[in-house]
């Protein structure tokens, strides 16, 4: 189940990741491209076990 | 105004009087890296202890296993009882008490505060029916004053024949003023080791 | 959208790819094992935590144990730092016995790193350091990694809302991170979070082995009551007595007046999860702990540099001192060098050995080969680690 949950949440993780790139490309303003530029840095380690 | 003013001065000499009577002049440490066991009010020789020996606790903290490795080292023939009652205790001719509060040790022992308490009182009662000599041994320093503690020690002080303190416990002058007032003899340590030559003068076997 | 829209953020992905590289180096060199130095002639063997509990293999939490087997029958010990990596003593403490302690008698076990996963990583927002380096005699470089009190979330992860460890301690709230900290999930569990299978490593290790004195080192912010304690379980009781004398008896006798400011504490009845608790009551080991004062784990710790991790120089905690607010004797403007600190380690375990077999003349364990407490202090580091080549 401990494993099970980390596969899950790495998995959360990286869709998140994911949507969080797809909303920099389609941010409408430079504002809004960095706030999911911040979310996506950590979301990117953390899915790559770096941080 | 003048009133104010008037009231301000009575307030500051009120205060200033306060200060200068509570005020306690600082302690002097009397032990040194050169003369590392200091003893007053006169001298605690072998011939004022007898067997058997008993060590005790109260308070429970873990100096008593200071003591008794500092026994062990010296040699001395004794019995360790850490949580030893008063009928237990009445059997002896000396204890040696080393008093301090732990929390954990005390928990470590089952022993609530209120159960050391009276503990304290039945056995300090014992010793003194049965004219047991008591000394008291304080060599936890620093980290054996506080309330309790201090309550404790006070306890064990009423019949001590003679102290041992490691000075840093006595940075206030407590056990110093209380032997000087009764005429006690205590022994000042600059540290725990420094106990041994102490116990050594008291405990030791003597060569036949 | 129109292409400046997307060439715009494009150039803000491409920004926030290179911020992820950037910082991503760091973390991921921060996860690179320690070298350390593997020739003293006393090793017998380098062994791995997964012998113990075979669950462990392949993770983060699968750990070296260095062991010096004499041959003779005699005393077994233990002694481990790294239970929490940002204590640094602890580990140097464990570094110094790898390379250069010799074994007569007995057997030796030494965990440099009992928590490896916590060294991968340094405690967010803290400013903590991230290595010590020092360098040797010859010129070369000695560095090791310091990490922080729990486990890397990378390796184990979510924490969860609740756990009721083997021991007994709930982990919860505030501590529920504390799931990641070794020193709370003693005897641990064979099959379950990382660190509780560390500690199940830990414990198998004790029983298979048949260890009987257990040295688990660690250090203290200036703030904390216990700082050059010796924390023993009721059983370790006697030895931390007579290791604590000895220890001061035999400074004494080299000229060291003063001894050690070593003191002896009973373990906590409701420390559970503790090693000196957990491990004491779950096997027949003598269970110790000790912790010495590390500046740089105070909350008014000064600005984080080489001098202040390895030096311990602290002019915040001075002025504390002076102002009365804290009285231990190492927050001087001379400072608390690890060198220091790693010596009060060494001559603490040196000394619980030596009571070993004093009080249990079956279980004598005999060693040497170590620095004394004044050559390390004198010559630092710098003077006692062996270059790696």
């Amino acid at each position: 189940m401990i494993n099970v949950l980390f596969i899950l949440y790495r998995v959360i993780a990286g869709l998140l990741a994911l949507v969080a790139l797809v909303n920099i490309l389609r941010a409408k303003s430079l504002e809004k491209a960095l706030n999911h530029a911040i979310l996506f840095v950590p979301l990117l380690l953390r899915t790559l076990l770096i941080k | 105004m003048k009133k104010l003013t008037r009231l301000l001065a009575l307030v500051l000499a009120l205060t200033a009087l306060t200060a200068l009577v509570s005020a306690e002049a600082a302690y002097t440490f009397r032990t040194s890296k050169e003369n590392r066991v200091v003893t007053e009010n006169g001298e605690f020789t072998r011939d004022m202890v007898a067997e058997p020996v008993l060590i005790t606790s109260i308070g429970q903290s873990a100096d008593v296993s200071m003591l008794d490795a500092l026994m062990k080292k010296v040699g001395a023939t004794y019995t360790f009882n850490a949580t030893a009652p008063a009928d237990e205790v009445a059997k002896y001719k000396t204890v040696i008490i080393a008093s301090g509060a732990s929390g954990k040790g005390l928990g470590a022992a089952g022993i609530s505060e209120e159960d050391e308490i009276a503990r304290a009182e039945a056995l300090l009662k014992a010793v003194e029916e049965n004219e047991i000599t008591v000394i008291l041994a304080h060599i936890g320093g620093t980290n054996r004053r506080g309330a309790l503690s201090d309550r404790f020690s006070d306890m064990v002080l009423e019949q001590a024949k003679y102290i041992v303190v490691v000075e840093e416990g006595n940075d206030d002058g407590k056990f110093t003023d209380y032997a000087a007032e009764n005429e006690i003899p205590i022994t000042l340590l600059a540290t725990i080791a420094d106990a041994m030559t102490v116990l050594k003068d008291l405990f030791a076997p003597v060569a036949q | 959208m129109n292409t400046k829209h997307i060439l715009r953020n494009v150039v803000v992905l491409l920004a926030a790819l290179a911020l992820a590289f950037l910082a991503g180096q760091e973390f991921y060199d921060l996860q690179q094992p320690d070298e350390f130095y593997t020739a003293n002639p006393a090793l017998t063997r380098i062994a791995k935590l997964s012998e113990y509990n075979p669950n462990l293999k392949g993770t983060a939490g699968d750990t070296d144990i260095y062991v010096f087997d004499s041959g003779v029958p005699g005393g077994v010990a233990l002694i481990y730092g790294g239970t929490h990596a940002n204590e640094t003593a602890a580990v140097m403490s464990a570094i110094t016995y790898i390379e250069n302690v010799s074994v007569s008698q007995g057997k030796l076990f030494v965990i440099p790193q009992a928590n490896l996963s916590a060294f991968s990583a340094t405690l967010p927002l803290r400013a903590q350091a991230s290595h010590m380096n020092f360098t040797l005699t010859d010129g070369s470089t000695r560095q090791v990694r310091i990490g922080t009190r729990l486990a890397n979330p990378v390796h184990q992860w979510p924490d969860p809302n609740y756990r009721l460890n083997t021991s007994g301690r709930m982990l919860q709230h505030g501590e529920i991170a504390e799931i990641r900290n070794l020193n709370r999930n003693h005897p641990g569990l064979e099959e379950g979070y990382l660190v509780e299978m560390v500690c199940y490593g830990i414990r198998k290790l004790v029983e298979t082995e048949n260890v009987d004195l257990l040295f688990d080192g660690h250090e203290a912010s200036p703030e904390f009551r216990a700082v050059n304690f010796l924390i023993a379980h009721e059983r370790a009781m006697d030895l931390g007595s007579a290791a604590i004398l000895n220890a001061n008896l035999d400074a004494m006798m080299e000229g060291n007046m003063d001894g050690y400011p070593f003191k002896l504490d009973r373990s906590g009845a409701t420390s559970w999860g503790l090693s000196h608790r957990a491990l004491g009551d779950n096997t027949n080991a003598m269970a110790t702990l000790f912790e010495s004062l590390n500046p740089v784990m105070g909350f008014c710790h000064d600005k984080v540099t080489e001098e202040l991790v390895k030096d311990g120089i602290s002019p915040n905690y001075v002025k504390i001192t002076e102002l009365g607010l804290l009285s231990s004797g190492e927050l001087t403007e001379a400072g608390s060098p690890i060198e220091l600190r790693a010596a009060y380690h060494m001559e603490m375990s040196r000394h619980l050995i030596g009571a070993l077999g004093e009080l249990y003349p079956e279980k004598t364990l005999t060693i040497s080969g170590l620095p004394t407490f004044n050559d390390l202090v004198t010559n630092g580091f710098e003077g006692i680690l062996k270059p790696l080549k």
